[in-house]
């Protein structure tokens, strides 16, 4: 479907690209705020994402799949703008794996709002590497090979951050769900 | 906690981390924005082209200007006018280099953006 809109807007319909905004933004939006860490430099870079994919529509070649392509302009500019911003995200680095009893048991005692407002707590304490590689990985769905592309690391390089992403992880919700998101405590 | 159950967690946790665009106006601002972005870059192509003819056109100008000064019989301040239209000469290949290297410099960003 994706490819149909891009032809017609190659052929000068620029209204057609509201499909792929609409289709992508969302995504985009949890992509670059994996990176980012803030909301309004979020949207910044997926704005300027969609802009460069626009002017540069030409150059898309139409045997790849759109999404890795934009995805690889988004991830630029997501980067981009954290080398830009003179505050580097602060990052918490709680406890590691040891902290993680019981957090099943206590994670499946929130409801939907608090579950998702733990993850997004927990990711926005992670590096920005960590938490982008989760989100493709996880969320997404992207292989290794995948999200190499989309990064331009490595595949090694890929494999060796989303382990040391996934026990990061755990060491921050574990202390989470014991403390502040801890069920039996409210 | 065994490997499975750590996998399983984080997936049910990953499985929470999409965000919508909480930006309500955001296709509209980004399709203005493309618009405008459009118009300027048109703009930019145009004056690019304009700044070539006017190259060229001054360049030729020049080319001739300098010829028929060089050739003709004046004098100026008891010099002959090979010698009175040097200093014109190289003001004009010096101001030829500047512009030119201005002007490819400007051709490389438009092929850049």
């Amino acid at each position: 479907m994706d490819q149909l809109y891009i032809r017609n807007v190659l052929k000068g319909n620029r209204e057609d690209f509201r499909f792929l905004i609409r289709k992508y933004k969302d995504l985009a939006f949890s992509v670059a705020l994996s990176v980012v860490k803030n909301e309004y430099e979020a949207e910044e870079v997926v704005q300027e994402a969609f802009i460069k994919a626009y002017e540069h529509l030409s150059s898309f070649r139409g045997d790849a799949v759109f999404k890795t392509w934009f995805y690889k302009i988004l991830v630029n500019e997501a980067f981009k703008k954290v080398r830009q911003s003179k505050s580097a995200p602060s990052l918490l680095r709680d406890g590691m794996a040891g902290d993680i009893e019981d957090a099943d048991a206590h994670f499946l005692g929130l409801d939907e709002e608090e579950k998702h407002l733990l993850v997004r707590d927990a990711l926005s304490r992670m590096e920005s590497r960590e938490s982008l590689v989760l989100q493709l990985f996880y969320f997404e769905g992207e292989g290794i090979r995948e999200i190499a592309g989309i990064t331009g690391w490595s595949e090694g390089n890929v494999k060796v951050i989303l382990h040391r992403a996934r026990k990061h992880l755990l060491g921050i919700v574990g202390p989470l769900l014991k403390t502040e998101f801890n069920p039996i405590r409210r | 906690m065994k490997q499975e159950e750590e996998e399983k967690l984080i997936r049910e946790l990953m499985m929470r981390s999409s965000d919508s665009m909480p930006f309500v106006d955001f296709e509209e601002r980004l399709m203005s924005e493309i618009v405008n972005r459009e118009k300027s870059r048109h703009s930019f192509v145009q004056s690019i082209r304009l700044s070539w003819f006017f190259f060229i056109l001054g360049s030729g100008f020049g080319l001739f200007l300098s010829s028929v000064a060089s050739e003709s019989r004046f004098t100026f301040l008891g010099l002959p006018a090979e010698t009175a239209v040097l200093p014109f000469q190289i003001l004009f290949v010096l101001l030829f280099i500047h512009q030119i290297e201005k002007l490819f410099h400007l051709r490389k960003r438009d092929s850049g953006s």
